[in-house]
């Protein structure tokens, strides 16, 4: 048998399957998005062209929510990848106990999204409740609680909790990047009395280049996607100083019901998640066909 | 060369990143072991004063004798049911749907990852595009698809919902997986006149086995967290899972130490999984879906 035909022969099903379960929903959707609603007398569906996307794009809620969701991706993907750095740095010593810190570290990422949004809504509580109100007191920083939830920080909160969940992830990646630049490189550059950021910077930063820009792909993808954290910690507010594109989505379609409007509104939330990723996709491309 | 500062230093970065680590963890189950009077206390504690077993206890259904007398006999709490009921229907879901993933994945991630064929970039970016579906996107042409088949608020349904997104992904991380085994076995054992399908069975997959492990990790995980497709299909029903239902008692206001218990009983699973498998986890490496794309 050749490849071609034994390769079809197994992968057809999957992508039949896949096809079905996702092409299927999106058809629907995009059926969905060029309708108006009426409620009255009943539930009824006429076609209205273009109406709920220029709707949506006219919505300040919308524009709000495109920032929210570009800032919240950019501050996750940051964060994850400096404190993944940092622990696949301390991971790639040799040091008594690094089986049980390698072990530890996946703790956050075999956490759901939302049982991290429980557990760090108890961290950011506005009394000393929260852990980090009641640290700050108990070293006494402060004399009265904090308020995190405020329209300047809520989104912060959830960047910083996502991070969390992320930042293992980032780690593994990098780890696996680490082990393979060759020690010999170090050693020269030790000898040639290169210090440790110069080392850092000269070594080990070009050569997980590429692990990088991967893990990258794949938390930019995850982070503007999302909605758990959101929902859990914030629910978008205060106000909407914290709704991403997702949560819109959520708020129209589950809350008010308006599915028209919602289903255009997860058009452009696919077209923002995939135009992202691409970007990201086509800069690994570029730089890897140049290096 | 100041080594012994070096270690101190090292021995100082393990400790900050033990703490950011453990510490919302440590916290929920802190919070767990008290009651509120100790809790609302200014300031809280920062260990449990006189730890206390009482809303695992009463989650769990397990009332202790002065529970009984003192509530007349019906212990029970909205907690307890909740997630109970989440707890069993998440593993119900999780553990099939892993497995039949895995089987389905295996044979499509060899495929990807060492055959040869026509449109085999085109169907990789495929299964990585439907990756970047916001589920809150799709999730109501789904409700709607579900209802004409009477599949909401059964775990059947939220199976078939969590194959669809599973497969594309661990066949994408096996794919990767395979793609870094010798190629050389295989080719040994088809000259001496294995079949195709005996080569991937008797000398591919026990070489594949740890990734194939990973692989199953990541399936079940992802099922078993999962949250926007369980809260629209399962909440309120029969078939709610483990998040929602969290999820409903967190909104509704749940006293702080229950919903910290229900938190951490939640989690117990998926951290003795974590550290069960741990070895196998670190595998995860090896994928490197670009690579294998770009290539």
């Amino acid at each position: 048998m050749k490849d071609q035909t034994f390769a079809m022969l197994l992968v057809v099903p999957l992508l039949a399957l896949t096809l079905v379960l996702t092409i299927y929903p999106l058809l629907f959707s995009m059926w969905l998005s060029f309708q108006e609603q009426v409620w009255y007398p009943e539930l009824q569906y006429t076609f209205a062209g273009l109406t709920q996307f220029s709707r949506a794009l006219m919505d300040p809620l919308f524009r709000k929510g495109t920032i929210v969701t570009l800032r919240f991706t950019a501050e996750t993907v940051a964060l994850s990848v400096l404190i993944g750095m940092g622990i696949a740095l301390v991971l790639n010593q040799a040091f008594k106990g690094r089986g049980i810190l390698r072990a530890l570290i996946l703790l956050p990422w075999a956490t759901s999204e939302f049982a991290t949004g429980i557990l760090w809504s108890y961290i950011f509580k506005g009394s000393t409740v929260g852990l980090l109100n009641a640290i700050l007191y108990v070293m006494g920083i402060i004399q009265k609680p904090i308020t995190w939830i405020t329209p300047g920080f809520a989104l912060e909160t959830a960047s910083i909790a996502f991070a969390w969940h992320m930042a293992p992830l980032a780690a593994i990646f990098l780890l696996a990047g680490l082990q393979f630049i060759p020690t010999e490189l170090y050693r020269q550059a030790r000898m040639d009395g290169a210090d440790v950021f110069r080392r850092f910077w000269h070594i080990t930063l070009p050569g997980l280049r590429h692990s990088l820009l991967i893990i990258t792909v794949l938390l930019t993808a995850y982070a503007a996607k999302t909605i758990d954290i959101i929902i859990v910690m914030t629910g978008g507010g205060p106000g909407f100083e914290s709704s991403t594109l997702t949560n819109l989505v959520y708020l129209r379609t589950f809350k008010e019901l308006n599915f028209a409007q919602g289903a255009a509104l997860s058009w452009y939330v696919i077209a923002l998640v995939l135009v992202l990723t691409i970007s990201v996709f086509w800069l690994i491309t570029k730089s890897r066909r140049r290096g | 060369m100041p080594s012994h500062r070096n270690q101190v230093f090292l021995y100082i970065l393990v400790i900050v990143v033990a703490v950011w680590t453990v510490a919302p963890i440590y916290w929920a189950l802190n919070l767990s072991l008290q009651f509120e009077k100790t809790i609302f206390a200014t300031p809280t504690n920062l260990v449990p004063p006189a730890p206390t077993d009482y809303w695992y206890r009463l989650i769990l259904g397990i009332p202790t004798r002065e529970q009984i007398i003192m509530s007349g006999g019906s212990v029970g709490s909205m907690t307890a049911e909740h997630v109970g009921r989440g707890l069993k229907n998440s593993l119900f879901v999780a553990l099939p749907t892993s497995l039949v993933a895995v089987a389905i994945s295996v044979v499509s991630g060899y495929v990807f990852g060492r055959l040869k064929f026509k449109f085999k970039k085109g169907f990789m970016f495929m299964l990585l595009a439907s990756q970047t579906l916001p589920p809150v996107a799709i999730i109501l042409p789904y409700f709607v698809m579900f209802l004409g088949l009477g599949l909401v608020g059964t775990l059947h349904g939220l199976m078939i919902v969590y194959l669809s997104s599973i497969v594309p992904l661990v066949t994408w991380i096996l794919s990767g997986f395979f793609a870094g085994l010798p190629l050389d076995v295989e080719r040994a054992a088809r000259l001496d006149g294995c079949g195709r399908l005996g080569v991937l069975f008797r000398v591919v997959l026990p070489m594949a086995a740890p990734g194939i492990i990973a692989g199953w990790v990541f399936a079940f995980l992802t099922a078993y967290n999962e949250f926007m497709y369980s809260w629209v299909l399962t909440a309120g029903t029969s078939a709610e899972t483990l998040s929602p239902a969290l999820t409903g008692l967190f909104f509704q206001d749940t006293t702080v130490p229950e919903m910290s218990a229900a938190v951490v009983l939640s989690l117990l699973p998926v951290i003795a999984f974590a550290i069960v498998l741990q070895r196998y986890i670190i595998e995860l490496r090896i994928v490197d879906p670009v690579t294998t794309i770009v290539d």
